[in-house]
């Protein structure tokens, strides 16, 4: 994988965000925060082109005005949105170097077997009377059964990692098999 | 073998994560529940992916150094080039610590897996020390997850030599004549007199100069014992204490080790308090004779007093030997020689022969 500077990173980085931030000017309720966002895009752009070494301080600040800007954006826009952000994300931290490609490669194939153990949950009659014990509550029982879900098939996922790095272990490291 | 150690920062970022998302979840705004969300399920996949393969490059890893003993003088820096070969086809960046003794020093090093690297050692003390292994820790690249791996390896023997005297290494020094005249003293007994040469005797012990000089063969005189003095020297722990980096026996061996360029072979009293031992000493024993002196100083000493370049967690993982060969003293005990038993060496000795008392405290 080809690092890339943090000046070049940040910048493809930025331009995703402008865009981003060009098209929420259109609605209403987030225009504002949109326009505010623009700005300090822009100023960051600045800056970053003069001291690149703040590149990462300039793109934590951004992130976070793009989190509080995606609490007003119309629910219309939130899947886009959100996938948008978190390509970004991933992108800047791999184009600096800081995420591992073969981890990330990796990691693909983990959200794709949870996602496949999140749909067989789904299914499970136990979290059907859950799912109408959290609408009595009154929190939005879809979200809090997609977290739910989720969570749970993460937690199955890395339980059976370290079982078998556990296995592993043991059978590497065995008096027979040391160096 | 291997140790993974979280740090703070992988606590703080999930529980930001996790804010996002139940602002989301409590305040029914869908963006703040699939935001913490998503970046919950790519954070961890992401953790959990990174630290599957970094176990697995940590437990299929070997060090191997391209030999298997290493000869400097103290002072001087010699390099090896070692490998750490995984069979995960990984060139991960990865930081090793070599485990050795005291006697030599090796900085920390950035390396790669399975690419070789050169390691610097550098000769601090006399003796003799081994490296048994290293500690690789990966690290991930956003500093949530390391992961440590003891790798033990039969690998390097390391023999730090004492300084050679300018002559023994082959160059003519400042005292030119005199260094050869003091070697042959050494080796063929004290001048005592010249006389008539008596056939019976050695030619070689003929004098040309006063020969030629006086038109008759003369021959010279010597005592029965040569220059060569025998050495008594203090064996206590106190002489492992290193004062400013250094250490007293260093000098004690040094001087051992220059007399031995010109006798060939020294007689050393080691003494420490209840034990006294001759040994004859050649030039290439010098760093053995060390850590025989260290290794009875550490094995009658406390286990609190016990120094290692080694984490306490990994300790358990290498045999007693094997510690043995890293340890080191860490405070004087009480064992230096009494005045009395120096007195019954030297009458031992007899006073025909010269005495060099080496780091002997006239009231200790």
């Amino acid at each position: 994988m080809v690092r890339l500077n943090y000046y070049i990173s940040y910048m493809i980085v930025s331009i995703v965000w402008l865009i981003l931030e060009l098209v929420l000017t259109r609605y209403s309720q987030c225009s504002g925060m949109a326009f505010l966002g623009i700005i300090i895009n822009i100023i960051s752009m600045v800056i970053a082109s003069y001291r690149s070494t703040y590149s990462n301080y300039l793109f934590i600040i951004n992130m976070a005005l793009l989190t509080i800007t995606g609490f007003l954006v119309p629910s219309t826009l939130i899947v886009p949105y959100t996938v948008t952000l978190m390509i970004s994300i991933a992108l800047y931290l791999l184009l600096i170097g800081i995420l591992e490609p073969y981890s990330l490669l990796l990691s693909l194939l983990i959200i794709y077997l949870s996602y496949i153990m999140e749909r067989i949950l789904m299914k499970l009659s136990v979290f059907n009377g859950l799912r109408s014990l959290v609408e009595e509550v009154g929190i939005s029982a879809v979200s809090f059964m997609a977290l739910l879900t989720w969570y749970l098939s993460l937690f199955i996922i890395s339980i059976i990692i370290v079982l078998l790095i556990m296995f592993l272990s043991k059978k590497a490291l065995t008096p027979s098999n040391t160096y | 073998m291997i140790r993974v150690i979280p740090s703070n920062k992988l606590l703080i970022t999930y529980l930001v994560l996790s804010g996002i998302t139940y602002i989301g979840l409590l305040t029914n705004n869908l963006f703040g529940t699939y935001f913490g969300l998503m970046l919950f399920i790519v954070f961890t996949s992401y953790i959990l992916s990174w630290y599957l393969l970094a176990m697995l490059v940590a437990l299929y890893s070997r060090l191997v150094f391209s030999q298997s003993s290493v000869e400097l003088t103290v002072d001087s820096s010699t390099s090896i080039n070692a490998i750490i070969s995984s069979s995960m086809p990984m060139r991960w960046e990865a930081r090793l610590n070599l485990i050795h003794s005291p006697h030599i020093q090796s900085s920390a090093l950035n390396i790669r897996v399975n690419y070789e690297f050169t390691v610097k050692l550098t000769g601090r003390w006399i003796g003799s020390a081994k490296i048994i292994g290293g500690i690789m820790e990966l690290r991930d690249p956003l500093g949530f997850l390391s992961i440590q791996r003891l790798l033990l390896c039969d690998c390097v023997d390391v023999v730090v030599r004492p300084r050679q005297l300018i002559s023994a290494s082959g160059k003519i020094g400042v005292g030119g004549y005199a260094e050869h005249g003091l070697s042959m003293e050494g080796r063929l007994g004290d001048f005592r007199s010249l006389s008539t040469y008596d056939y019976e005797k050695p030619a070689s012990s003929i004098h040309w100069l006063t020969s030629a000089r006086v038109s008759e063969l003369m021959m010279i005189n010597r005592s029965d014992y040569g220059s060569c003095p025998i050495f008594v020297v203090n064996a206590s722990s106190r002489m492992l204490i290193p004062q400013n980096g250094k250490r007293p026996i260093d000098d004690a061996l040094q001087v051992i080790s220059d007399s031995t360029s010109y006798c060939g072979e020294v007689r050393v009293i080691l003494m420490r308090r209840g034990h006294v031992e001759e040994r004859v000493m050649s030039r290439g024993g010098i760093p053995y004779l060390e850590r025989e002196i260290r290794i009875n100083v550490i094995s009658v000493s406390n286990e609190d007093n016990v120094l290692m370049d080694l984490p306490g967690y990994f300790r358990k993982y290498l045999s007693k030997d094997e510690l043995l060969g890293i340890a080191y003293i860490k405070a004087p005990m009480d064992d230096e020689p009494l005045i009395e038993d120096l007195n019954k060496v030297i009458n031992a000795i007899g006073g025909k022969n010269r005495i060099i008392l080496l780091n002997l405290k006239a009231g200790g």
